[in-house]
């Protein structure tokens, strides 16, 4: 110890090579919901309708399609990918009594769509990934929107009719219906 | 060994002579608070034999005969003190020295030398304040300075926010190396354990440039337990339970020296905490526990002009963050405001659920120092490793269970944040004046793993010059200091539109400095003024952030173009006392011409998880002043008045819109009471406080939040402590109620304010218990 500077020079060493720690990327697969898909079909129609993120929140806005209808009776299904293109449903028809799926439908077509669910969760709740959309007979076409969310609940927290404080998904396409 | 080797020879001889030479060692405190009270004069009586005490107001005599002694203990601004002793064996005694005025909190605390203090605006917390506030978290532990408010996230995190500012622009160091954590969430805490630190300084505003050339807000300077050399083997123990959060904290320390090599020392402290939910007023505020385990080992040797140390830390945490913040989008954030009252409440618990933070912090530090006539050379070298990891409650990533359930064991976002600094100071007297020359060397990595892009991977380089002066010219006290730095930040943002990585360099350099003068105005005030510029190089989330915050229920977009945040500011503090008066009280001017804050984009971000507002950082030009002031007055000898106030203004000098987010207007209106007389116990004392904050009035229309300020409050404070002597023990004991009576309220700066009240009354029991243990082994046959 009788040459601080030799002693400052190794401790400096440390300072600029020292070994730099790092941890396997675990969970970096950071895939989210990235593209949900509304497929209606009547007896005369098959509407098929994306809302698609595949670049995550942010980047690239959402491509969004719109829904066109015409009166009658569809019967509907929503399937959801994640950005790496792995399907959820299976995820959330398997933790059905923790999800539920609330369709609003708003604008001048609000009065005239009207979505119910059809699918039930082991407890009888409704679950949302099926449903029935009963279309009314217009004059002239209507446009509007149709917002999805599904919440996540707490176990045994799902009643069928209140959301959760946790919105897992919330996202609207626009609507329109023709005569 | 040797240690018990001496003392069974010392053992063995004292059978056949009672004439062997004893030792008597021993400590003198402050009688108001217990602080250890360096540099009295201790004098054997019709002896020259005479010590002065050491930093911690340790004595000791070696070899002395046995028989009746007279010791004279004296100390300026302390009643001298004369105490009769019968030495027959080895001895240690804890001798009480009253101050002269007795004060609550010493207003103006007097370092040894005004040479080696400074001038800078610092608020030194002693062991006795510290002691009486240990619990939660370090930044509990400055909450009593004026000018500090707490950023809190729960009780279980809480960060300082000094005159307005934190985060990034407060620097923090333990025992001069600066604290390197992830400091730039406003959840995310300085890992350092409360029970550790011994002395902790707050320098408000305008510092001085030797620790940092960034402390644009202000430096705490913690000070871990120190080694002493030469000293018998000591022990204490401190314990501490809560009512509010079922808390229970253990921490222990051990120090001795000479054990095995001569002229070694060591110090080992050891504590482990463990507390439940909060409770509010009315109902539980779940998944808020915390369970913390902390450690410190520090060696030392002393070998002629050398001294060299090294101690390890370890700080390790897990926090529960409450249930009903953990939301998925702002339509759940409003309905969360609405609803009034949190809408998950579960029973209350110890278990910490999911969301959570790990936190696990590692800190080595060697210190050399070499003195000699021409002056002290300082080596100082730290190595750090914080490791943090945050748990999300629940997630759709994958359509497997399994891989589900593994996903959700694995944190959703680690950061692992490595540190090497090292630095070197050259300290004289030049002149008449204390000097510093030193270098500072700084390497930096930080390894991001998860879903988050907040903040990419980096590696920083920084080195640094500088150099202080402190001196004495007439009356006046002068101090200045300069220092110039580069930083260099290497980092791997992603692009989110094409997403790929791409590598950026960034260089950033400026100059620091201070300068500031102290005048006496009188014999017993003084005028300080202070003026510093600081600079701090932007952070990497501040330039490459991209993504959902999910804590703050926004999307923020760095902005990598961005030039380092520039501060001018002023500080000027008239302190002292008259009569039964004394005052502190200060104004400083803070103007930063690039500013960075988080600004609201007119365009939403749009997602599959809703709406969110479009926050981008930018720099815009800035102005904070404020002020604080403290005044004491003694009632009685016994009963004292204490009021303090303090207020921060901000303004964007553009717009004269006000600077969100700063603390509210705050008072404190205390009464303490030293009552005489009673037998059983040492120094008792009752306090009773009341503290009040005004709601936060000082907020711009534009300034983009989801719930306007909560409304001023009032909470009081009871607390009453003093010293039992069980067993020839001193125990120090407190008890004291926090928010008397359960009022509702939350605070602005409450991250948790949209959710749920701040948690109610809460009554804590805090115990510290001193060993002498050589005392005791030494006296077995």
């Amino acid at each position: 110890m009788k040459h601080p500077l030799l002693y400052a020079a190794v401790i400096a060493a440390f300072v600029l090579v020292g070994c730099d720690p790092h941890r396997n990327d675990h969970g970096d697969d950071h895939a989210v919901p990235g593209r949900f898909t509304l497929r209606l079909t009547s007896d005369r129609d098959t509407v098929v309708a994306n809302w698609s993120d595949l670049d995550g929140p942010g980047g690239q806005a959402p491509v969004i399609d719109t829904i066109a209808l015409r009166p009658g009776e569809y019967s509907g299904t929503l399937s959801i990918m994640t950005t790496s293109g792995d399907s959820l449903t299976p995820t959330i028809r398997a933790q059905a009594t923790e999800h539920q799926l609330f369709y609003t439908v708003s604008g001048t077509t609000a009065g005239v769509v009207t979505i119910t669910i059809t699918d039930r969760d082991s407890r009888g709740m409704p679950l949302g990934l099926d449903t029935r959309w009963q279309v009314g007979t217009v004059q002239a076409p209507l446009s509007g929107t149709v917002n999805i969310k599904l919440y996540h609940y707490e176990p045994n927290k799902k009643d069928g009719a209140s959301p959760s404080p946790e919105t897992d998904a919330d996202i609207t396409f626009p609507l329109r219906v023709q005569p | 060994m040797l240690l018990f080797a001496a003392l069974a020879i010392i053992g063995i001889q004292s059978a056949f002579a009672d004439t062997r030479p004893v030792h008597l060692h021993g400590i003198v405190r402050d009688s108001s608070d217990a602080t250890p009270i360096a540099g009295a004069q201790v004098v054997i009586v019709g002896t020259k034999n005479s010590q002065q005490t050491s930093s911690d107001g340790r004595f000791f005599f070696e070899r002395l005969e046995p028989g009746s002694y007279r010791l004279g203990i004296r100390r300026l601004g302390y009643y001298d003190r004369v105490i009769e002793i019968e030495l027959q064996r080895d001895t240690s005694i804890t001798v009480s020295m009253v101050p002269l005025s007795i004060e609550m909190h010493r207003v103006v605390v007097e370092a040894e030398s005004p040479l080696a203090r400074g001038t800078e605006h610092a608020s030194e917390q002693t062991l006795g304040q510290l002691d009486r506030h240990r619990g939660s978290t370090f930044a509990d532990l400055i909450a009593g300075v004026p000018s500090v408010s707490l950023l809190r996230s729960g009780t279980a995190i809480a960060k300082p926010v000094i005159r307005g500012l934190h985060s990034q622009r407060v620097v923090v160091t333990t025992d001069g190396i600066q604290h390197q954590a992830q400091e730039w969430g406003l959840d995310h805490a300085p890992a350092l354990d409360p029970f550790l630190p011994t002395s902790i300084a707050v320098v408000s505003g305008a510092a001085s440039i030797e620790e940092s050339y960034a402390a644009i807000g202000g430096i705490v300077r913690v000070e871990l337990p120190e080694l002493e050399y030469h000293a018998p083997t000591t022990a204490s123990a401190y314990m501490l339970g809560a009512t509010n959060n079922g808390l229970l904290a253990l921490s222990g320390t051990l120090r001795s020296s000479d054990i095995l090599v001569r002229n070694t020392a060591l110090a080992f402290q050891i504590g482990a905490h463990i507390a439940g939910d909060d409770r509010a007023p009315s109902y539980v505020l779940s998944n808020t526990g915390s369970r913390r385990i902390s450690s410190l080992l520090r060696i030392g040797y002393e070998h002629d002009q050398w001294r060299h140390e090294m101690s390890y830390s370890l700080f390790a945490t897990e926090i529960g963050i409450l249930a009903a913040s953990h939301i998925g989008n702002p339509d759940d954030l409003r309905r969360a405001i609405a609803s009034g009252t949190p809408l998950v409440v579960r029973p209350w618990t110890y278990t910490i659920g999911y969301p959570r933070q790990e936190i696990v912090h590692h800190a080595v530090q060697l210190h050399s120092t070499m003195s000699s006539s021409a002056g002290t050379i300082e080596l100082l070298y730290g190595w750090q490793l914080n490791d943090r990891r945050e748990y999300d409650a629940h997630n759709l990533r994958t359509s497997d269970s399994t891989t589900l359930a593994r996903l959700l064991q694995q944190p959703a976002i680690e950061l692992l944040l490595a540190s090497y600094q090292l630095d070197a100071r050259y300290r004289s007297t030049v002149a008449g004046a204390n000097t510093t020359i030193g270098i500072h060397v700084l390497r930096q990595v930080n390894d991001r793993s998860g879903a988050v892009f907040l903040i990419p991977d980096y590696t920083i380089l920084e080195g640094g010059i500088y150099a202080t002066a402190t001196t004495q010219l007439g009356s006046w006290l002068l101090s200045a200091g300069i220092r110039g730095d580069v930083h260099r930040l290497s980092a791997r943002p992603q692009n989110r539109t094409t997403g790929t990585v791409t590598d950026t360099i960034a260089l950033f350099s400026g100059i620091a400095s201070h300068i500031g003068a102290e005048y006496p105005l009188g014999k017993h005030s003084r005028l300080t003024v202070n003026l510093a510029s600081h600079w701090r190089p932007p952070q990497p989330v501040e330039l490459y952030a991209n993504d959902l915050h999910h804590g703050t229920a926004q999307f923020e977009i760095g902005n990598p173009t961005m030039r380092s945040e520039r501060s001018y500011q002023l500080d000027v503090r008239f302190a002292g006392d008259a009569g039964r008066l004394s005052y502190d009280v200060s104004v400083f001017g803070n103007y930063m011409p690039r500013f960075i804050q988080l600004l609201p984009d007119s365009t939403p971000t749009v997602t599959f998880r809703g709406v969110f507002p479009t926050m981008r950082y930018a720099q815009r030009s800035a102005t904070l002043f404020g002020g604080d002031v403290t005044l004491g007055y003694a009632l009685t000898a016994a009963v004292r008045m204490e009021c303090r106030a303090s207020a921060v203004r901000g303004f964007d000098n553009a717009t004269a819109d006000y600077i969100p987010f700063l603390p509210a207007d705050r008072a404190r209106l205390a009464l303490h009471w030293h009552p005489e007389g009673i037998r059983a116990l040492g120094e008792p004392y009752i306090e009773f406080a009341l503290d009040a904050v005004r709601r936060q009035t000082a907020i711009s229309p534009t300034t983009f939040d989801y719930a306007p300020p909560p409304p001023g409050y009032v909470t009081a404070n009871i607390e009453l402590g003093g010293t039992l002597t069980l067993a020839s023990t001193e125990v120090r004991f407190s008890l004291s109620v926090t928010n008397l009576f359960d009022t509702p309220y939350r605070d602005y700066l409450s991250r948790y304010r949209y959710f749920a009240l701040d948690p109610g009354r809460n009554i804590t029991l805090r115990l510290s218990v001193p060993f002498g243990i050589s005392h005791h082994l030494s006296d077995l046959p």
